[in-house]
């Protein structure tokens, strides 16, 4: 028993304990006596306490038969030996009495409300027993027109309760301050920006506060909160690695709107633009709905059979002439867990090669080495929770608040909190703007930075010796070496403060709690796994590594990217992470598929480009991936798919890859099936199956293994719940996880076998044992060294909040009315050298190709530094981006390329046409 | 005395009461800012209630229901009483003062009650052609 005094108050005379989450009055009474005894309307979970409907009111007395005091429960605390009464007479008269003024201006229309039974006025009134009011004609808020001007939000006024939740769930989980109260008293109400259309204003369309509504006041355009469905499917996003947990509504077997469950772990009842309203790709006319085969170079229409006869006699022939090597595997990091697993399966079992890589290749491959090779573990060591518990986040190349909206909005509101921030970029990001460290370093110097930080650190004798003799080794070479770094040629080269860097070091090691989070512009660049490693190292110096709200973060940025690594979808390891060149792997995996596993490490995605062009690599298998448009230097990629002898490529919607594929066939969306996906904080979380895949389409897992049974292998029929009890097998993380015991929330690995899963990895000692502490001197990119001279200005790439990747699902929503293009940012004095105001079109170019981008001048960007997005295929921008690779494991250097920029043509542009009439002059 | 915020006190109470917080409330009456205000015997007190609503609407900052709702629809009860467009509903008023003080946030709309209960009370039968009992 604690040796903390119990302490107690009192519910309608029964004694109950209070506990520490019992904040205030409502949240103990309705964790003993239910949600419905006392009512709520302007109250909100995620939100803070508000106090303003007055529905939620008890009577408070102090001591047993003292005086009573009538208080809002919301936002009154609850204390020891309080006697709380939560629904006499007086109570509900006074309830009732509130909601008839309410009903006063409400209009009531219930019957042809978009939320009939589903809207919390309407629940509180009828549960009161009140349908009316008694009021002679009161003035009403009526006929405000409906504000249709938002791509997805809605709103209508008139039915408006002015509970101030919107502008809240704005305010306090989106943190954009959008929604705003004005005017006062009868005449309060609700505007967006300074009185702005919804459509106009600044809106992010998270949709939060149609989430929180509780009317129909604020709703949106898939009229989500209509009760009005067949049933709701709880699923798991497949977007970003955040793994927010969504629910579909389901109409007539089709999808018609998506939300958030009440109940989420991840994602505490928030989600993003992406998550809620870009869904309508699913079922868009341009789905693949047939197997197609390319013929005299036209794609025909075929048979599944057709199809996969096809292929299995041109990988029979190719892996009988060549060898299995001549084979290769490209798998999805969209896809599931079972999905992922058959296919590398198939491609090491069936095929007999380790040549099946996926995108982690080009996004967090150094993450996952440089953790192995310092903590033995490649993946976030803590969780997302862990953000609440932090006292200062290092965010180092990530744009969080668009790559990972759910995520990034958590740190924000942190941050506007008071907590520390030290963010580490070459563009002023939403969270840079709100830093009190922004280190906005020229691409390519991450190692310059984070050696002086080290240095800053050492010098200033800030690193936890503790930590650093009980749970680490190589200290004394590592202070050697850190000493020596000369810090003013670092900050020279990375073009930053010293003196900045210098406090951003000493508070970054004196916080209580440091919690660092990186993306890919940790990750793509020539010494991306070097800084990963050396962000181990300021973690580990400062003992910020193995509790609670601290450690190394990576965002990852598919949904299941850590997932697809996770099943062995890379070259050197299998599932579960056991190198394949070992012989002791080897034997297990022989065991476990009962057939001879390949020995030799197969090719990573850039190796496999080149061993395509040099006519060793013949047929490649591509799931879910357009590498041709989100791969470095497009015209290679294309040359490479070109030189093989088959690319069978399975997708949802013809995509740049698929138009250069032998055989094409047409897999699911995740709302057409089952499985799992692991997020960025190595929790697996159900996907459930909302619709049936559209007539035509299979699920990728039943392709794969359908293509297994036809090459002879002996794979069972393809059941989720079966190949996830085959990787729990196989997988030592995965040992405890079955998919009752998922349930709603999931599981974060490692699970042991009684079904505990880990918040926090490296808590007692590492995987290694000991944490290795190493050094890396910065060195300049040889993309720069090669290319800086004739191409002065270095591209960086990313994404915006409204598209994802190649955009090929987010085009294909809504959301393409709000973003349609690529635009190219550049700092006011390149641009004004250049004679480019925004708005003008400029030519991009590099030694390798070129694009013509709409240019907006910013000094968002450093001076020296380009950027842009590659979302759409119309500009394709990897046609300009580089062959740089990390040093260890290939992944590309997307974030330094040497380029050029020129100007193409003036925004005032006008076109002279000539008169018809006219003759033409020569 | 005291103000909007403050109670309507009669003449024959006065003498019972001395100025000071605890004894004004003890009586159902409010001392506020102690200031005197003297009504004339000739000025409607359906006149002087809708003037208390009208403050407490006006001033209210409309972000507790029963205060910026209540506070409105009170005021409007009293219009049409001046207008003699209807008469005042008296159990519908008594409940939305009583709702008014318990379960208003803060002490501006939580305490206009208090004033017009002391006119209902004291000054009632001057109203009585103005109101229905029922409603």
């Amino acid at each position: 028993m604690s040796s903390e005094k119990r302490k107690i108050a009192y519910i309608d005379g029964k004694p109950y304990e209070i506990g520490t989450n019992h904040t205030s009055i409502l949240k103990f009474v309705k964790s003993y006596v239910g949600e419905k005894k006392v009512p709520t309307l302007c109250d909100d979970p995620n939100l803070a306490p508000y106090g303003a409907c007055r529905v939620c009111s008890v009577e408070v007395a102090l001591e047993k038969d003292g005086p009573t005091k009538v208080v809002a429960s919301c936002h009154t605390p609850v204390a020891e030996n309080q006697h709380i009464f939560t629904s006499n007479q007086n109570l509900q008269d006074l309830r009732k009495n509130i909601v008839e003024l309410v009903l006063t201006d409400h209009p009531m229309e219930c019957n042809t409300c978009e939320v009939n039974n589903n809207c919390e006025l309407q629940t509180v009134a009828n549960d009161l027993g009140i349908s009316d009011h008694r009021y002679n004609s009161p003035k009403q808020h009526k006929g405000i027109p409906r504000d249709t001007s938002h791509d997805y939000m809605r709103m209508n006024l008139d039915n408006c309760i002015n509970c101030g939740r919107c502008v809240r769930a704005c305010d306090e989980i989106q943190g954009s301050f959008v929604l705003t109260m004005s005017g006062r008293g009868f005449e309060s109400r609700i505007t967006t920006d300074n009185d702005m259309m919804f459509g106009d204003s600044s809106c992010v369309s998270c949709g939060a506060c149609a989430h929180t509504c509780p009317t129909d006041a604020i709703s949106d355009v898939f009229q989500s909160k209509s009760a009005a469905v067949d049933k709701k499917v709880r699923t798991t996003c497949s977007y970003c690695g955040v793994g927010c947990n969504l629910e579909a509504s389901i109409k007539d077997d089709k999808v018609v709107a998506i939300d958030t469950p009440k109940e989420t772990e991840v994602n505490a009842g928030h989600t993003c633009i992406k998550g809620r309203y870009a869904f309508g790709f699913y079922d868009h006319p341009d789905r693949l709905k047939t197997p197609l085969i390319k013929r005299n170079g036209k794609f025909e229409e075929a048979t599944w059979d057709e199809a996969y006869d096809f292929i299995k006699k041109e990988m029979q022939r190719i892996t009988k002439d060549h060898g299995p090597d001549a084979f290769a595997g490209i798998s999805s990091a969209r896809c599931t867990n079972e999905e992922n697993y058959v296919f590398q399966k198939m491609i090491r079992a069936a095929v007999g090669t380790n040549s099946v890589d996926c995108c982690a290749r080009i996004c967090h491959s150094p993450t996952a080495w440089g953790m192995q090779q310092t903590f033995g573990t490649g993946a976030a060591t803590n969780s997302t929770e862990d953000i609440y518990h932090a006292d200062l986040f290092l965010v180092i190349g990530a744009n969080p608040t668009n790559a990972h909206p759910v995520t990034g909005a958590k740190i924000k509101q942190q941050v506007m909190k008071g907590k520390k921030l030290i963010v580490l970029d070459p563009i002023t990001t939403e969270l840079a703007k709100l830093a009190d460290y922004h280190i906005k370093l020229r691409p390519g110097t991450n190692v310059a930075v984070l050696n002086m930080m080290l240095h800053f650190i050492i010098k200033s004798k800030l690193y936890n010796a503790d930590f650093v003799r009980d749970r680490t080794e190589g200290f004394d070479n590592f202070l050697k070496e850190i000493e020596r770094q000369d810090i003013d040629q670092l900050a020279k080269v990375a073009g930053v403060d010293k003196q900045l860097v210098k406090e951003a070091a000493i508070a970054y090691a004196t916080a209580k709690n440091s919690m660092e989070f990186h993306g890919l512009g940790v990750t793509e660049h020539e010494q991306g796994s070097k800084t990963v490693m050396l962000i181990a190292d300021l973690a580990m110096i400062t003992g910020n590594i193995g509790r609670k709200g601290v450690g190394v973060n990576p965002l990852r940025g598919q949904n299941n990217v850590q997932g697809a690594a996770d099943m062995g979808c890379q070259p050197h390891q299998g599932a579960g992470y056991f190198e394949v060149a070992d012989k002791k792997n080897q034997k297990f995996y022989t065991e476990k598929y009962g057939v001879t596993h390949p020995t030799k490490p197969g090719l990573k995605i850039p190796q496999m480009f080149e061993a395509a062009i040099n006519k060793e690599l013949k047929g490649v298998w591509i799931i879910g991936e357009d590498i041709v448009q989100t791969d470095p230097n497009s015209a290679h990629v294309i040359e490479a798919m070109n030189s093989l002898e088959l690319l069978v490529v399975q997708e949802i919607f013809m995509s740049e890859t698929a138009k250069l594929a032998t055989v094409v066939l047409p897999g699911t969306t995740f709302l057409e099936k089952d499985g799992t996906f692991t997020n960025t904080e190595r929790r697996v979380q159900r996907v459930n199956r909302a619709v049936p895949p559209l007539p035509g389409t299979k699920p990728d897992g039943v392709i794969v293994t359908e293509m297994m049974q036809k090459l002879g292998f002996d794979q069972p029929t393809y059941d989720a719940n079966q190949v996830l009890a085959e990787i729990a097998d196989i997988v030592p993380f995965f040992k405890g996880i079955t998919r009752e015991r998922l349930g709603k929330m999931g599981l974060q690995w490692p699970v042991k076998e009684d079904g505990t899963d880990t918040q926090i990895l490296h808590t007692e000692e590492f995987k290694l044992g000991k944490g290795r502490l190493k050094n890396f001197d910065w060195k300049e990119s040889s993309e720069i060294e090669a290319n800086h001279k004739d191409y002065p200005l270095i591209l960086t790439t990313s994404r915006v909040l409204q598209h994802y990747n190649a955009a090929t699902m987010t085009r294909r929503t809504s959301n393409i009315n709000i973003v349609d293009e690529d635009v190219l940012l550049i700092h006011p004095k390149d641009a004004a050298y250049r004679d480019l105001n925004t708005g003008d079109i400029g030519r991009l170019y590099s030694g390798r190709g070129e694009v013509a981008l709409k240019v907006e001048v910013t000094d968002k960007v450093k001076e020296g530094i380009v950027f842009t997005t590659f979302h759409f295929p119309e500009h394709m921008v990897n046609m300009v981006t580089g062959h740089g690779k990390d040093e260890e494991t290939m992944c590309a250097e997307y974030k330094v390329s040497s380029v050029q920029v020129q100007k193409i043509s003036n925004q005032f542009k006008t076109e002279i046409q000539p008169k018809e009439n006219q003759a033409e002059v020569s | 005395m005291g103000g909007p915020l403050g109670g309507v006190v009669p003449l024959n109470e006065i003498d019972n009461l001395n100025l000071d917080f605890q004894e004004f409330s003890s009586k159902g009456f409010m001392l506020g800012h102690a200031s005197v205000v003297s009504i004339p015997k000739d000025f409607s007190m359906t006149e002087y209630i809708h003037h208390l609503f009208e403050f407490s609407a006006e001033e209210s900052c409309g972000k507790c229901f029963p205060g910026r709702l209540g506070s409105y629809r009170g005021k409007e009860m009293f219009d049409q009483a001046k207008k003699k467009t209807a008469k005042i509903p008296l159990k519908l008023l008594n409940e939305l003062l009583v709702t008014m003080q318990k379960g208003c946030l803060c002490a501006l709309c939580g305490a206009i009650p208090t004033p017009i209960m002391n006119i209902l009370k004291y000054f009632g039968d001057e109203m009585k052609s103005d109101m229905v009992k029922d409603n």
